[in-house]
């Protein structure tokens, strides 16, 4: 593998991790309010159809991104209305959800004529940075090359690490999802907390899903998103549900995408399958550590609240 | 007592909006049936229509006919090409009553779209995959109707395989890209390591080595036929890798984007995209099954049917061209249309030995060749000149 493969693969591999890291982001808000929320694929998915009928309709990236953002939070709610108002079982009401998500999708995808499987990519995505710093060598590609919304990514990154951390409403946030009773006796509303949070969780993997269509594949089909929602929540775990280490996972994951056909063009006899299960045994290696050492794991493990419904009068 | 009852309402509503949901799911993703220019009739009227149908009077209102279609027909590839083909017969015969089902996986839900079929009255039925073991029992258990099914091997006095010879235009495209390649590396993703896709790939792969015989082909296959993330994925890896040609493997328009993108040309799959992408748009052949199909209704209606396998290819009508992209020159077309005349002529050999393996096995002595009835048996090897390995099933 000569350098410039290298190069142009991590500069893919960065692309290819922003779905990742805009539902990660977005779900790590939401178990930060004890709200446990599966359906991320589901909310990929309807954000990634909508987001591509959008910019269709439009040929604007802001406009495919907000679409399919407030298609997620829209699919968010019923999820915050059925696990934080209804307070049915939280892992039923996702997985529900991502059924419900892929066949919604689906659905929008054929109905209209004509349908969105044979639309064309109305969209045009630019690089951001001026064409100088995009030629300087390795760098230039890896660093430079890309569009506002990977930059946009990771300054989002940092705003969330700062908003959990440092402000009055982060403050709320995390103890919402730490000890619900406890923040509602100091007045803050756990529901309205909780249904904000799962909204914004929405909004993430929305915009995750309709830059994946409009930006990375150019395209529609059902099941487009093929497990990237999955992988964005076993990230949350394996990121101990902090902002920068999802950040680091989202770019050795999307790494780990398109790795498979370098591997197999490098003659190396890597089968996809077993990248593709990788995250996921991350995720298992990650939950076994935290639960072999409860003194470190305190810094890395779920917000103690986390799906556990929350009722003022059940106390 | 009343935290009871509101308990008991929150658990229905609960359930309820659950249900609702679920049904949602469900109902979208249940195969949609389309009937084109149709009008309901009973079916019970056209159990014996097979032999009864007036083609004298040019009306073939009682003959029905079914396609069954594994993927969306919107795929623009696989399925676009067997709905046109079969909406050009359907354009043959006045009055024909022809539908489709699309979304079919092969297995179980296969042989109940071919049961639906059945039950609704058809005449003949259409699978357009490698449904053979779902319908077989089907077509035992209704020997008063068709069955045609693409590829399949299992013969029954009412059913008739296909397939079509894809080489023939595959080696067409091998030129173009052999002749348009400046880094001398084409990418060509494939979906699963089948005989008629090595064969393709092969033969692809003679071609653009008739006119670069430098060229190298890199293949990495995909396992899935259409899923353009991992195809998008599949694309950047072969772009990344020196790739400046990439034909695909029905799949979908994720390989024009991306060459697009790069300044890199790319050749389609029984697809007219030149619309698409026009500057990287180079060339594709086009599979034509009308006139199997046209050939079969005909000979179901006079009573004349035959069971049994077809293989057509340039000279049988199978095997056609979309437009060509603006960079492929005129010296590449004139070449293309020799070897086209060659192989309708019988003057030109495509799989003409010796021809090795990657492996170095000599897989094709010196005057030897695969004859055209049998190449649907070939190839699990791929020619010197390809990167890539047939992965292990």
């Amino acid at each position: 593998m000569n350098e410039s493969v290298l190069v142009l693969s991590i500069a893919s591999a960065v692309v290819a991790s922003i779905p990742i890291l805009y539902a990660a982001l977005g779900e790590i808000i939401t178990n930060r309010s004890g709200v446990m929320n599966l359906g991320v694929e589901g909310m990929m998915l309807v954000g990634a159809v909508v987001g591509f009928w959008a910019g269709n309709e439009t040929g604007s990236l802001t406009a495919a991104l907000i679409a399919g953002g407030l298609a997620g939070v829209g699919l968010a709610l019923v999820h915050a209305l059925l696990a934080v108002t209804l307070r049915v079982d939280q892992t039923v009401s996702g997985l529900s959800l991502v059924i419900v998500g892929g066949g919604f999708s689906s659905f929008v995808g054929t109905s209209g004529e004509p349908g969105l499987l044979s639309a064309p990519n109305e969209v045009e995505v630019n690089p951001l940075l001026p064409q100088f710093m995009q030629d300087l060598p390795a760098v230039g590609p890896i660093l430079f090359g890309h569009d506002i919304v990977v930059y946009a990514g990771i300054i989002a990154v940092f705003a969330a690490t700062w908003i959990l951390n440092r402000t009055a409403t982060g403050l709320s946030l995390r103890a919402v999802g730490e000890d619900p009773a406890a923040a509602d006796a100091a007045g803050i509303s756990v529901i309205r907390t909780r249904y904000a949070a799962t909204a914004i969780g929405g909004f993430g993997a929305g915009i995750g899903g309709a830059y994946l269509t409009v930006a990375i594949v150019g395209t529609w089909q059902n099941g487009l998103t093929a497990g990237i929602g999955w992988i964005a929540v076993a990230l949350v775990i394996l990121a101990g549900w902090r902002p920068w280490l999802a950040l680091v996972g989202a770019l050795a994951f999307g790494g780990l995408n398109g790795l498979g056909f370098t591997l197999q063009l490098a003659q190396v006899d890597v089968p996809s399958d077993f990248l593709k299960m990788m995250p996921f045994i991350a995720a298992y290696l990650v939950v076994i550590l935290v639960s072999a050492n409860p003194g470190r794991a305190r810094r890395l493990a779920a917000p103690a609240a986390l799906a556990q419904p929350y009722a003022r009068e059940a106390r | 007592m009343q935290r009871r009852l509101t308990f008991h309402l929150r658990t229905f509503f609960a359930l309820l909006l659950g249900l609702a949901l679920i049904a949602t799911a469900c109902g979208s993703d249940a195969p949609s049936v389309s009937v084109e220019g149709a009008t309901e009739e009973a079916s019970e009227t056209t159990d014996d229509s097979a032999e009864s149908a007036d083609d004298a009077s040019g009306d073939f209102s009682d003959f029905k006919v079914v396609m069954i279609l594994d993927g969306s027909a919107e795929d623009g590839g696989w399925n676009t090409t067997h709905l046109r083909s079969g909406k050009k017969m359907e354009a043959n015969f006045p009055g024909i009553d022809f539908s489709y089902v699309e979304e079919i996986e092969p297995g179980q839900p296969a042989t109940n779209a071919f049961q639906d079929a059945v039950d609704s009255g058809a005449d003949l039925v259409i699978g357009t995959t490698f449904y053979q073991f779902d319908m077989i029992d089907v077509a035992a258990e209704n020997p008063d109707v068709y069955f045609l099914t693409w590829a399949g091997f299992e013969d029954q006095p009412n059913v008739g395989h296909f397939t079509q010879a894809t080489e023939d235009g595959r080696y067409m495209d091998g030129i173009v890209a052999g002749s348009l390649t400046e880094t001398n590396i084409i990418g060509y993703p494939v979906g699963f390591p089948f005989d008629e896709v090595n064969r393709a790939l092969n033969a692809f792969t003679l071609g653009a080595q008739e006119v670069n015989p430098d060229v190298e082909v890199r293949a990495v296959y995909l396992n899935t036929w259409f899923d353009p993330a991992i195809e998008q994925q599949a694309a950047e890896a072969l772009a990344n890798a020196g790739a400046d040609v990439i034909a695909h493997e029905v799949g979908s328009q994720v390989y024009a984007t991306v060459m697009a993108e790069r300044g890199g040309h790319v050749i389609g799959y029984t697809n007219d995209w030149s619309d698409f992408e026009p500057e990287a748009w180079a060339s594709s052949f086009l599979i034509d099954w009308s006139t199997y199909y046209i050939e079969q209704v005909e000979a179901i209606i006079a009573g004349e049917f035959e069971s049994g396998f077809s293989y057509g290819g340039l000279a049988e009508g199978w095997i056609d061209f979309a437009p060509y992209g603006p960079s492929v020159t005129d010296e590449t077309l004139a070449l293309i249309e020799e070897r086209k005349q060659g192989i309708i002529d019988g003057t030109f050999d495509i799989f003409e030995g010796p021809i090795v393996d990657n492996q170095g096995n000599e897989v094709i002595p010196e005057g030897g060749t695969i004859e055209f009835g049998d190449r649907n048996t070939c190839c699990q090897w791929l020619i010197e000149g390809i990167v890539g390995e047939i992965p292990a099933e």
